[in-house]
């Protein structure tokens, strides 16, 4: 067992390190596991998938999401401030909540990436998803002919 | 992913395996998308031209005709969509939704009726176009959907033997509304399906009496003949709603005592008399039984001056010792000068001893809706509230409000509430959250 401290320091893979309290942290099902599993001296829990940038991030939103006394509508401008990013932050932010298994998080980023696609023309899909598009005219003609009533 | 355990989580994954978690993402994103929307992504690139195909919840609806031609010949877009489905298809398809209410005739959907049991179907929603003299008959083939959980149809008849249905082990949730059903076929679907715990009916008369034989029933909502439904074995039945509505004028007798006295269980009711043609001049006093679960009544379209709902809502006031909450909506025209009264005598064995909360609607200040208000105040020892909203303008100064603050109260901490009209205008937008919530 993990030595009892308030304190959990989570570690990146690009070394940076960020103090927790240990009650935020064990709600999270992956942290709860490394406490109970990893027979460590120390509080120091590495994240070999997460860099920094992301984890700060992330370390926001749990902060303000456990604050105490905080209302359903400062949460939700929090969350809205919180989205502002690139597609590709977005993506590293989904991938790190997916790997720490926080469920609430993951929500909101795919709720956030389907407002960002939903209505748009297929271009700025492509964008959102960094999907490089292999078919040649022909071929895409051939797919918008074959699905023609999902586009008319 | 498995969350990492131990310490080879230090290793870090592999950049395929991220990029397969990428394309994850990307899927359950789509899966979100409505199917149109979902089917454009075939053209994102060649490794999504047949993602779509396994897309597992469905929904076909107006939005599929959107443009001015769909709209000339939306069976023929829905021919071609249903096409499409049925010949790419991958995987099972858990939830179909089909809502085609506004079409002027219902295309032919046997044949994808019996694709989808093929499907693992687990929500199905047919709503079907509203034709009365035609509806739509469904196919035996939806008694095959032997996953089903959920299953909500609109305007269609379902003509077959009862043996021709072995029920649906999983069925959670049944709803049919304008269906033409026979009595024997409905009781047997209903005490075939044995997990079935909510009922939302809205059935055209039938023959014969329905019994309703559903251990798990916790909530039941029908809209119809209520003498056309018997209760008979519903142990858990919590809630339920009813709306009584004749098809014909014919008027018949609601028996309350046989209808109430399996349900032991009961703690919610709904009742609105709109619909409803009675016979009877009156309803019993009360039950034969006293029904102790229920909490919360709620009565709709409350003539007080007719007679015999006056005596239906006084029985099941009466017949409820542990109410706690009462909402009356009175329905009302001015008062009729006929001087009726509701007799305070009946009420001298009567306590409402839990009555925390009483709502009248649409209150006009009439002689009886005053004997009621006056009746439950002096009866209720623990009320806290006393909400009223008229229907009519109410000055500060009025005689009626003299009146109510007048009238004895047997809880030293009742409250009456009166919604004025100013007020009401000036705090709407505050009015109708309240209401919501």
């Amino acid at each position: 067992m993990m030595s009892l401290g308030k304190l959990i320091t989570l570690k990146t893979n690009d070394n940076e390190e960020f103090k927790l309290d240990k009650t935020v942290a064990v709600k999270l099902e992956i942290i709860k596991n490394i406490v109970q599993d990893v027979d460590c001296t120390s509080n120091v829990i590495p994240l070999p998938n997460i860099d920094g940038k992301t984890m700060t991030k992330v370390v926001k939103y749990w902060k303000k999401h456990s604050e105490e006394g905080v209302t359903e509508v400062q949460l939700k401008n929090f969350d809205q401030d919180f989205l502002k990013m690139s597609h590709s932050e977005l993506h590293d932010v989904h991938l790190a909540a997916k790997y720490l298994d926080d469920n609430q998080l993951k929500e909101v980023i795919i709720q956030e990436f389907l407002d960002r696609i939903k209505g748009k023309p297929i271009e700025e899909i492509r964008e959102v998803f960094g999907i490089v598009n292999d078919y040649t005219p022909e071929e895409e003609e051939e797919v918008r002919r074959e699905n023609a009533w999902a586009f008319e | 992913m498995m969350p990492p355990k131990g310490r080879e989580h230090c290793q870090g994954l592999p950049p395929d395996i991220l990029s397969d978690l990428h394309d994850n993402v990307i899927d359950v994103i789509l899966m979100c998308l409505p199917c149109k929307d979902a089917v454009r992504t075939s053209v994102l690139s060649r490794k999504w031209k047949y993602h779509w195909c396994r897309l597992a919840k469905w929904k076909f609806d107006e939005s599929l005709w959107s443009t001015q031609k769909d709209k000339l010949y939306p069976t023929v877009k829905f021919r071609k969509s249903v096409y499409q489905l049925l010949t790419h298809h991958e995987g099972p398809i858990t939830k179909f939704k089909l809502d085609i209410t506004y079409l002027k005739e219902c295309p032919k959907i046997d044949n994808f009726l019996y694709f989808l049991s093929r499907k693992d179907i687990q929500h199905l929603v047919l709503h079907l176009p509203q034709k009365k003299d035609e509806l739509y008959k469904l196919p035996s083939s939806i008694f095959i959907c032997s996953q089903l959980r959920h299953l909500n149809i609109h305007y269609c008849s379902i003509h077959h033997h009862p043996s021709a249905c072995e029920g649906f082990d999983s069925l959670v949730r049944l709803e049919l509304c304008r269906v033409m059903i026979s009595s024997e076929l409905l009781g047997h679907l209903i005490s075939h399906c044995p997990l079935l715990e909510k009922l939302v009916l809205k059935i055209a008369k039938t023959l014969n009496v329905t019994e309703i034989n559903a251990p798990m029933l916790r909530s039941f909502e029908f809209t119809g003949s209520v003498s056309s439904i018997r209760l008979k074995n519903v142990p858990l039945l919590a809630k339920v709603s009813l709306i009584c509505e004749n098809s014909s004028m014919e008027a018949e007798k609601f028996d309350y005592a046989k209808f109430f006295q399996s349900c032991s269980a009961l703690e919610h009711l709904f009742l609105n008399f709109r619909y409803g043609q009675f016979f009877a001049d009156e309803a019993p006093t009360r039950l034969p039984f006293y029904l102790n679960r229920v909490k919360h009544l709620h009565l709709s379209h409350v003539e007080l001056k007719e007679s015999y709902t006056r005596s239906c809502a006084l029985c099941l006031i009466r017949s409820f010792p542990h109410l706690e909450y009462l909402k009356i909506e009175v329905y009302n025209e001015a008062d009729s000068g006929i001087q009726e009264s509701l007799e305070l005598e009946r009420f001298s064995d009567v306590t409402f001893n839990h009555l925390r909360e009483v709502e009248i609607i649409s209150f006009r200040g009439t002689t009886l809706e005053m004997q009621l208000i006056k009746i439950l105040l002096a009866k209720s020892p623990v009320l806290v509230k006393m909400y009223i909203n008229p229907a009519i303008l109410i000055d500060t100064g009025s005689e009626i409000l003299a009146e109510l603050v007048s009238f004895q109260r047997a809880s030293p901490e009742a409250e009456i509430d009166v919604e004025y009209y100013g007020k009401l205008e000036l705090n709407r937008v505050e009015t109708n959250v309240d209401r919501v919530v």
